[in-house]
């Protein structure tokens, strides 16, 4: 919860911030487009790939997309069933995931033009077993995510940054790296 | 221009995966060690976690899944891992149970034993079927 409030702090907050800085500039309008996306999130113990589509306003600089995201591998992961009994299951996990990002300030790096951004990637996630029929707990995740996005000319962008997102997993960290890819069409 | 190189990129991929994968060499030849008929079993190995001097290993090995409790055979493994020879098509699993004083960590892994196929020259190569279950400790 304190995420979301965080996200949306940040959010209208830019609002206040670009209009002081850039309105005597342009006027800035809504221009909406469809993008399509490939999301990477790492660590050194699990690995997620998905792929998402949703929109982006290139005016205010903000996406939203739908996406889903998978482990593409069976993982080995430990859950305490009982106080002396530990389960360990060979498991795939599955995101159903909404982002929300906003993309914020300018900077010219050795000619390509680089940006922050910080979000919010929210969804259910789902995960099966291998043997049993029994299937992984479901959780309600909200994982906040900030860094640095290299803007191809408003045509796609190259997102790296942080996530903290908690799989509810002791033998993985929660901090991941994400690497998404994001086309405009 | 981005966007048009990247559409062009992946519509010639799509045509060249499309022309490419339904042509057939007319000099082509089956290899020798091609089986051309179905092998109706195969191997199903457990792996386990078990150094030479510790307690054995509880293992139980399940036809379908562990909620079925159709049990193939239950024992104490003193190796690390055990081969079964068993029908191919069917589910698998196996549970391994890791007892110490502080807790039991009951490891399961479960995986269908498939067919092992190849094709070569529109025939289908069967090839020993295998399938192994990963019961290890984390």
């Amino acid at each position: 919860m304190k995420y979301i409030f965080l996200f949306f702090i940040i959010f209208a907050s830019h609002f206040c911030i670009s209009q002081v800085g850039e309105s005597s500039k342009t006027t800035k309008q809504i221009k909406i487009v469809p993008t399509l996306s490939i999301n990477n999130d790492f660590n050194l113990q699990d690995y997620m790939v998905g792929l998402s589509a949703g929109i982006e306003d290139l005016g205010f600089e903000w996406g939203a997309r739908v996406g889903f995201n998978l482990r593409p591998f069976y993982k080995k992961v430990q859950i305490k069933s009982d106080n002396n009994i530990v389960r360990q299951y060979r498991e795939q996990k599955y995101l159903i995931s909404l982002d929300l990002d906003k993309r914020f300030l300018h900077f010219d790096v050795l000619g390509y033009k680089l940006q922050l951004f910080a979000g919010v990637r929210t969804g259910l996630l789902l995960g099966n077993y291998k043997g049993t029929k029994i299937d992984a707990e479901k959780f309600f995740v909200v994982a906040p995510f900030g860094g640095f996005c290299l803007n191809f000319n408003d045509v796609g962008y190259l997102k790296l940054g942080y996530m903290q997102f908690n799989d509810h997993l002791t033998t993985v960290s929660d901090s991941k790296i994400m690497l998404s890819g994001i086309i405009n069409l | 221009m981005i966007k048009y190189a990247t559409f062009f990129i992946l519509i010639s991929t799509g045509i060249f995966f499309f022309t490419s994968c339904n042509k057939t060499d007319p000099n082509c030849q089956i290899s020798t060690s091609c089986n051309t008929e179905k092998i109706d079993s195969g191997d199903v190995t457990i792996n386990i976690s078990y150094q030479a001097g510790q307690p054995g290993v509880p293992v139980i090995l399940y036809d379908g899944y562990v909620e079925d409790n159709v049990i193939l055979w239950i024992d104490t493994l003193y190796q690390s891992n055990i081969t079964f020879y068993l029908p191919v098509g069917k589910r698998y699993a196996a549970e391994a149970y890791y007892v110490t004083s502080k807790q039991t960590i009951v490891a399961l892994d479960g995986n269908k034993l498939k067919d092992n196929t190849n094709e070569e020259c529109n025939t289908t190569c069967y090839q020993f079927p295998t399938v192994i279950l990963d019961c290890e400790k984390l």
